[in-house]
């Protein structure tokens, strides 16, 4: 089990510095970030002055070796636009970004479970088919134009909900459902999938044999065995949840962390973009290792093939 | 007798080289897979021939024409079917050319992946030891990573040039590749027809694309097909957030994105581009799972 969980430890905090060290060499390897900097009539002393101050006249190692120490103390960095430093231009805005992701996890697990679970019990049947065409739906289709068809009809042609902003509790309802969408059908077909599989093992028609009752053995002995591994499906899921949630919050112009980076990218700001990055790397490494670690915990089978 | 001859002549049928042609024909598929079939040859048609087919110049202005509603609708005209954007540019023609530059480049950026995952995979299930772990340890750090980081980044370093674009973009799926491909290299890797071409002196390269690749085709064109939606989404995803392709040149998500902010009067200039991109998703969505279970390949783990 420790072993388990140290070979798991190591390998995310590889995928950490690897990340590190993309991003330091993919930011440094084209032109120098400070173009956007000088002035339209910056004499060649005082862009060499500007790139001292910033410490970009130093070997590319140098420069690496500074950059790891500075991080190491937590410093990372300032922004070259704002002038401010990027973790608390970041810290203003985690909060809204991290009730819908929240927000939109819980939907799709409290609607993705059951819609999955239809499905593979009244396989053939209409409402098993509703449910994967929804499921179908949120695979195929991506979160921009979810987005924008739904702004089309609650905002502007029902009226009944705002499409911009984080005002009001009503503000969170269609950006969390666009980005549960995707959700919901990610988990309504792993459920389906795996309870199909589980109803055709041993113990289920073992249980049907000895006379339990069919809600039983769909709750005890079907669907406790398919809700564990779905532990994994969720962590990997992880990573297309913030792929959604930059795209949502640039379209719902939420006041969140997705504007924030998009927007570092199209000026150039490269701190922020980085410290932005790193971020959310990391986030999905420690949430990926949480569910490595969960997962152990939870099932002996895991521990012991490791 | 003759339930004597067709039990006789099911053997042969059921030879799984012939059954699976037989699967693939055009005449068995499902109705829905054929409508999709045709719909996937009709896309293809648009894109190679979009020049002739457009009935207006796309990027040709015409302001005493702009936001005129689609064909159908009142105040539509029947020379704009999809109706003319905030410049009066005719939208079926603009859509018919997003096609081609979408669905270009996610081809693009999908042969890109393909060979970067799939010699990766090759390499790491034949070599397997301290190479295979490198590789697999790539894997699982990209997996691990959202992709749209990895173009966000590579984007703010090196532009948006549409060839910078198309890499970045094959990039994103390569690991896919690379570990259905490893797998089955394990698996083909222990036939005694390669352990009889390794006695006969055929070196890794030999064996690679002589025995392996011929054997990892069909689980290969399946997930070719798979990613193809996802690789198309992320483009225009990108080119939605105007870090894509760039103006003049419009993809279906650019396009989205600049109707975006004519939705409330003109609902149109966004929706027509969004629902050719749903159209093509879905339909290679649909392809793509139904190869998989003709072809009966098993990508997930």
């Amino acid at each position: 089990m420790l072993r388990f969980l140290a070979w798991r430890l190591g390998r995310a905090a590889l995928t950490v510095l690897l990340v590190l060290v993309a991003c330091f060499v993919a930011i440094r390897a084209t032109g120098s970030p400070l173009s956007v900097l000088y002035p339209e009539d910056a004499t060649p002393e005082q862009a060499v002055l500007l790139a001292q101050q910033w410490g970009l006249d130093r070997s590319l190692p140098e420069q690496f070796g500074v950059y790891i120490a500075n991080l190491a103390r937590g410093d990372f960095g300032v922004s070259i636009i704002e002038r401010r430093p990027v973790t608390r231009i970041y810290a203003e805005k985690l909060r809204p970004t991290l009730q819908l992701a929240a927000l939109a996890l819980v939907i799709g697990i409290v609607v993705g479970i059951p819609l999955g679970v239809v499905a593979a019990l009244r396989r053939g049947k209409v409402a098993a088919r509703a449910a994967m065409a929804v499921a179908f739906t949120g695979y195929a289709v991506p979160h921009f134009i979810i987005a924008i068809l739904l702004i089309l009809l609650f905002s502007y042609h029902l009226n009944w909900l705002p499409s911009t902003g984080a005002a009001t509790p009503q503000h969170y309802i269609l950006p969390a459902v666009t980005l549960a969408l995707p959700l919901i059908a990610a988990i309504a077909r792993y459920m389906r999938s795996t309870m199909l599989d589980v109803m055709n093992q041993d113990y289920v028609r073992t249980a049907r044999a000895k006379g339990v009752a069919e809600p039983r053995v769909v709750t005890l002995h079907v669907m406790r065995n398919a809700l564990l591994p779905l532990i994994t499906v969720l962590g990997l899921e992880v990573a297309g949840l913030i792929n959604g949630s930059l795209i949502v919050e640039t379209v719902f112009s939420w006041p969140g962390l997705g504007k924030v980076l998009t927007g570092s990218v199209s000026r150039r700001d490269f701190p922020v973009l980085q410290f932005g990055v790193i971020a959310y790397a990391m986030a999905v490494v420690a949430i990926n290792f949480l569910v490595d670690a969960l997962y152990a915990v939870a099932d002996p089978r895991v521990r012991v093939e490791s | 007798m003759n339930a004597v001859l067709s039990s006789a002549t099911a053997p042969a049928d059921s030879a799984p080289e012939f059954s699976l042609r037989r699967r693939l024909s055009f005449r068995r598929m499902p109705a829905s897979i054929k409508a999709c079939a045709m719909l996937a040859v009709l896309l293809a048609l648009v894109t190679v021939f979009a020049p002739w087919l457009t009935p207006h110049d796309p990027d040709a202005t015409q302001i005493l024409a702009k936001l005129k509603p689609p064909a159908f609708m009142a105040g539509g005209e029947s020379t704009h079917v999809f109706g003319t954007d905030q410049v009066g540019r005719d939208l079926l023609s603009r859509c018919l050319y997003g096609v081609r530059v979408s669905v270009g480049i996610a081809l693009l950026g999908l042969i890109i992946g393909c060979l970067i995952g799939t010699t990766l995979g090759v390499i790491s299930g034949l070599f397997g030891g301290m190479v295979d772990r490198v590789i697999m340890m790539l894997v699982d750090v990209f997996i691990s990573v959202p992709n749209l980081l990895i173009v966000l980044v590579g984007v703010a370093a090196f532009g948006t040039d549409i060839l910078v674009l198309v890499f970045l973009i094959g990039l994103a799926r390569w690991e896919t590749y690379a570990r259905v491909v490893r797998g089955q290299v394990l698996q083909v890797r222990e036939m005694p027809y390669i352990e009889a071409s390794r006695a006969l002196g055929a070196g890794h390269a030999w064996i690679a694309t002589r025995h392996v690749l011929p054997n990892i085709a069909s689980p290969l064109i399946v997930l070719l097909t798979l990613n193809f939606p996802s690789i198309l989404l992320l483009e225009s995803s990108l080119s939605f957030l105007g870090i894509g392709v760039q103006p003049p040149t419009a993809s279906l998500g650019s396009m989205v994105g600049d109707g975006r902010d004519h939705l409330i009067f003109a609902w149109w200039v966004a929706v027509a581009p969004a629902l050719m991109i749903v159209a093509i998703t879905f339909v290679v969505q649909m392809l793509g799972d139904w190869l998989r279970d003709v072809m009966d390949v098993r990508i997930d783990d």
